[in-house]
């Protein structure tokens, strides 16, 4: 048993109290290589994330794993103290950071204290990832909602330097009060990275989850300038969001199912640039494929158009040509501003359409009535 | 008139976009090894594994299509495919993934006369990304195809904007520039790039191009060696093992040649094994395992026109020509090919004028393609419209301008034509004028055909006495040990000259000259 799976009882500094251990995995706030609990406080239940020094994925001497699980689990703390310092409102709040001493090995023979570092999260309702798993179908104007919110959440990241890199729906968490409106907040920052601090997973050239990653991440060339590969990895991200809300498929997948085997990740293993028009084609099949399943066609179909355009624009297989032309010349090639206006005013149109689509169905159900009463 | 090609290079091949996946050169040189999922990706797979053995629903259901690609052939994602067709609330582009279905593409609805699908939906695709090299590459195919070569050019330029780096997109521009007579640009767009020394596909399209520039490729020497790397494909290197041959055979190194060849067609590409039916045809190599290869590929159009059309096998050189057509409408080699097997072999003119009215759309300035054209309708008695293409021609034997022996080509035609407007002596006049030039030039087999088109229509007009003198003339003219095309058609003159007016051509007759041909 590792360290980090012995907290169950324990009463951490601040009176947090650990609960229950999260069975299977419990990504709210990321998995990578870590213990998640739930933890108790005033009546409240909050999210916990543990790890140590024996958690480190890969070989090399005890030193060298102690300092890189060291760097990780410091790398985040970092990374959501800046979050929390500057107000970010759609990532996920670090309530506290710290670390507790676990007495491991045989009481007859020796025992000895190793700690485990935590952090503690405000405790989200559900994952984006649940929500599209489950029967109950959720309505377009509220996918359109965590859009925004995680649009917003990424540009609040971007605007201090953090890339997020591993955008994807169990990594966007909800909070569900009984009144009022939910919201969205961004999660999980394990494999984030920030523009003036070097990260230990900055040399993988896939930090996210290859399911999800842009194409030029999942081949192996990554764009150069951090611009363009860590913000234009979220852009891309962000899009396939996009589309996978609405229809249930990842842009990263839609693409691969359009390329003949030889061209698929695993097979191969040449150049990008050889590979670069077959993935704008395959995209451009696959932006196709995607237009009957956009919401409120009938009643807008301006909204079809603008979320199109925008994941034509963020999912742009080439990442030197991704996010809004406008943004090109600027200083800020993959500003998400605009995203967030388009779909802060997409949400307005929808609002509008939803009002459309009820007054048709009541003007439907008068006429129903009128025929039925004559 | 026909024109089978004299010679024949391993230039780079350009396709459309559907049928390039059978030539192979977008393949990757080498194959890579898909990286497995990290820990805590492969526990949330797990997870979802888990909870489809529970509860099928549709959403889990495209979590499992999603991770697709680390579940190669597992039931759970045969299952899942199940569920996305059958579930009415499954998204369009789910079901499009499972049934690797292509999207109903709308193209704008033109009502424009001449409206060409191909050219619609290219510029559908590149008007919604202008970016999109291989849109530009087929747009300027469907252009060239359809004869709008200025409106190509742009394209190409376009094309190499944005990916200029591409090894489909270069030989493609290669091949165009090619077809446009642009050769040492042809050569220098190849030559000049970035991946040549790494690429065997760029670096046998930059040694073809230099020998027709009329150059030795400074290359030859890289190329050697990667045509031998075993870290390559033999695929990949199929079509350089033959460029550096045909160098080879032109020093006169066929021993060497023979040997390139055979480890070139050991996995070879179509365009390899049409060149090598083109150099056995030759006689530059000999024995050599052409239609052992020709079997083992799915496509090789051009391979299967010629070896037919050698064959006497008259319908299967026009199918396969008009498969080659499809892949290659700009070149005037399958329209030649299919309207020489049309023509001459199966003596169907409503064929021969599909082609040759396709050789004129992509070519309209190449005159050659319009007498021929105009031939094929005038022999299917549509003399006002073999008139009217007949026109380019006209102009230019009013113009004596362009090459002599093919103005006198034309001059034949458009004795063919006064024929069967009922001018007699006009008709004759052309076919006399033809005759004596080839004749006095020593050009054999044009003045052959000339002889044996002009004894056809005396016999047509009930001159029996002339018919058969101008077909021993021509037989005279044609004679040599081998057989060739020029045979066949003589004995198909010979056999309408030889009937009693009025009765129709045996098809048996013709048959049996179709059979009585023997392969070379």
């Amino acid at each position: 048993m590792k360290p980090s799976e012995m907290l169950e009882g324990k009463i951490l500094e601040g009176g947090y109290e650990v609960r229950k251990r999260l069975s299977k995995n419990p990504d709210h706030t990321g998995g990578n290589f870590s213990v998640c609990y739930v933890v108790h406080k005033a009546g409240k239940d909050y999210f916990l994330k543990a790890t140590d020094v024996t958690f480190h994925p890969g070989g090399g001497d005890q030193a060298t794993r102690i300092r890189d699980t060291m760097t990780v689990y410091t790398y985040e703390r970092d990374l959501l103290e800046i979050a929390r310092m500057h107000a970010m409102t759609r990532v996920v709040r670090v309530l506290a950071a710290g670390d507790v001493p676990v007495k491991v090995g045989d009481p007859k023979t020796g025992e000895f204290e190793i700690a485990v570092f935590y952090l503690i999260f405000e405790q989200a309702d559900v994952t984006l990832r649940d929500k599209m798993m489950a029967a109950i179908p959720v309505e377009a104007i509220d996918k359109l909602k965590a859009l925004h919110h995680t649009a917003v959440g990424l540009r609040q990241l971007h605007s201090q330097g953090i890339a997020h890199q591993d955008m994807k729906p169990s990594n966007v968490v909800g909070f569900m009060p009984a009144t009022g409106n939910g919201h969205y907040k961004v999660a999980d920052l394990g494999r984030a990275t920030h523009r003036d601090r070097s990260a230990l997973h900055d040399g993988l050239t896939c930090p996210g989850d290859p399911r999800y990653a842009p194409p030029e991440a999942i081949y192996g060339a990554p764009a150069e300038g951090f611009d363009r590969r860590r913000f234009g990895a979220d852009a891309y991200l962000l899009g396939s969001l996009v589309a996978q809300i609405f229809t249930g498929v990842s842009i990263t997948r839609a693409i691969e199912a359009k390329l003949p085997e030889a061209h698929r990740t695993g097979k191969w293993n040449d150049p990008y640039d050889q590979l670069l028009p077959r993935l704008r084609e395959a995209f451009d099949a696959v932006l196709l494929d995607l237009r009957p399943d956009w919401p409120y066609q009938k009643e807008d179909p301006k909204i079809r158009e603008e979320l199109e355009l925008a994941v034509r624009q963020l999912c742009c297989p080439d990442p030197m040509h991704r996010g809004h032309p406008r943004a090109f010349g600027t200083l800020d090639p993959l500003d998400l501003n605009r995203y967030v206006s388009l779909f802060a005013a997409l949400i307005h149109r929808a609002e509008i359409a939803e009002r459309t689509r009820a007054m048709e169905l009541e003007r439907i159900a008068t006429a129903e009535n009128s025929t039925r009463a004559a | 008139m026909i024109s089978i090609h004299r010679t024949r290079r391993i230039v780079p091949r350009w396709r459309p976009l559907r049928s390039r996946d059978a030539l192979r050169e977008e393949e990757p040189l080498k194959l890579g090894v898909q990286t497995p999922l990290a820990p805590h990706q492969q526990l949330e797979l797990n997870e979802t594994l888990a909870r489809w053995k529970d509860e099928k629903t549709l959403g889990i259901a495209l979590e499992i299509i999603n991770s697709a690609s680390f579940l190669p052939g597992s039931t759970e994602l045969e299952e899942a495919s199940g569920i996305v067709l059958l579930h009415r609330d499954a998204s369009r582009a789910a079901c499009a993934i499972v049934t690797s279905a292509k999207a109903n593409e709308l193209v704008s609805a033109s009502t424009h006369i001449r409206s060409v699908p191909e050219i619609e939906f290219a510029r559908a695709r590149l008007r919604r990304d202008p970016r999109n090299a291989f849109a530009a590459l087929n747009l300027a195919h469907a252009y060239c195809a359809n004869g709008y070569q200025t409106k190509a050019d742009r394209l190409i330029l376009q094309a190499l904007a944005a990916a200029g780096t591409n090894r489909t997109v270069l030989r493609g521009a290669a091949r165009y520039y090619l077809h446009t007579g642009e050769h040492e640009r042809a050569h220098r767009l190849l030559a000049n790039a970035p991946g040549l020394l790494k690429d065997p596909w760029l670096l046998s399209g930059e040694l073809a191009l230099a020998e027709v520039i009329g150059r030795t490729s400074v290359n030859v020497k890289v190329a050697k060696e990667l045509a031998e790397s075993q870290s390559i494909e033999a695929v990949h290197r199929s079509e350089l093992n033959a460029a550096l041959a045909d160098l080879q055979i032109h020093r006169g190194d066929y021993k060497r040649a023979r040997k390139n060849y055979l480890t070139a067609l050991g996995s070879p590409t179509e365009n390899v094994v049409a060149q090598a039916q083109f150099l056995i045809e030759r006689g530059e190599v000999t024995s050599l395992p052409v239609e052992e290869a020709m079997r083992r590929l799915n496509e090789a159009p051009e391979a299967r026109a010629m070896d037919a059309l050698m064959n006497g096998s008259w319908k299967i050189a026009q199918e396969q020509a008009r498969r080659w057509l499809e892949y290659e409408p700009f070149s005037v080699r399958p329209a030649n090919v299919g309207f020489t097997a049309a023509d001459i072999g199966s003596q169907n003119m409503e064929e021969a004028a599909f082609f040759a009215h396709r050789g004129v759309r992509a070519n309209p300035g190449n005159a050659i393609q319009h007498n021929n054209y105009a031939f094929a309708l005038a022999q299917l008695g549509q003399v006002s419209d073999a008139e009217k293409a007949f026109e380019v021609c006209a102009a230019a034997i009013a113009k004596n301008s362009g090459d002599e022996s093919d103005l006198h080509v034309f001059k034949a035609t458009a004795g063919l034509i006064a024929w069967r407007n009922h001018d007699l002596e006009g008709g004759r006049r052309g076919y006399r004028e033809a005759a004596d030039y080839f004749e006095k030039n020593n050009i054999k087999l044009r003045l052959a055909i000339c002889l044996a088109r002009w004894a056809a229509e005396e016999h047509r007009s009930g001159n029996k006495a002339e018919a058969p003198k101008l077909l021993e003339r021509a037989r005279t003219t044609a004679k040599s040990n081998v057989r060739g095309l020029i045979h066949v058609l003589l004995d198909h003159t010979d056999v309408l000259v030889k009937k009693p007016s009025g009765v129709p051509t045996s098809s048996a007759a013709i048959a049996k000259s179709v059979i009585a041909f023997p392969s070379q």
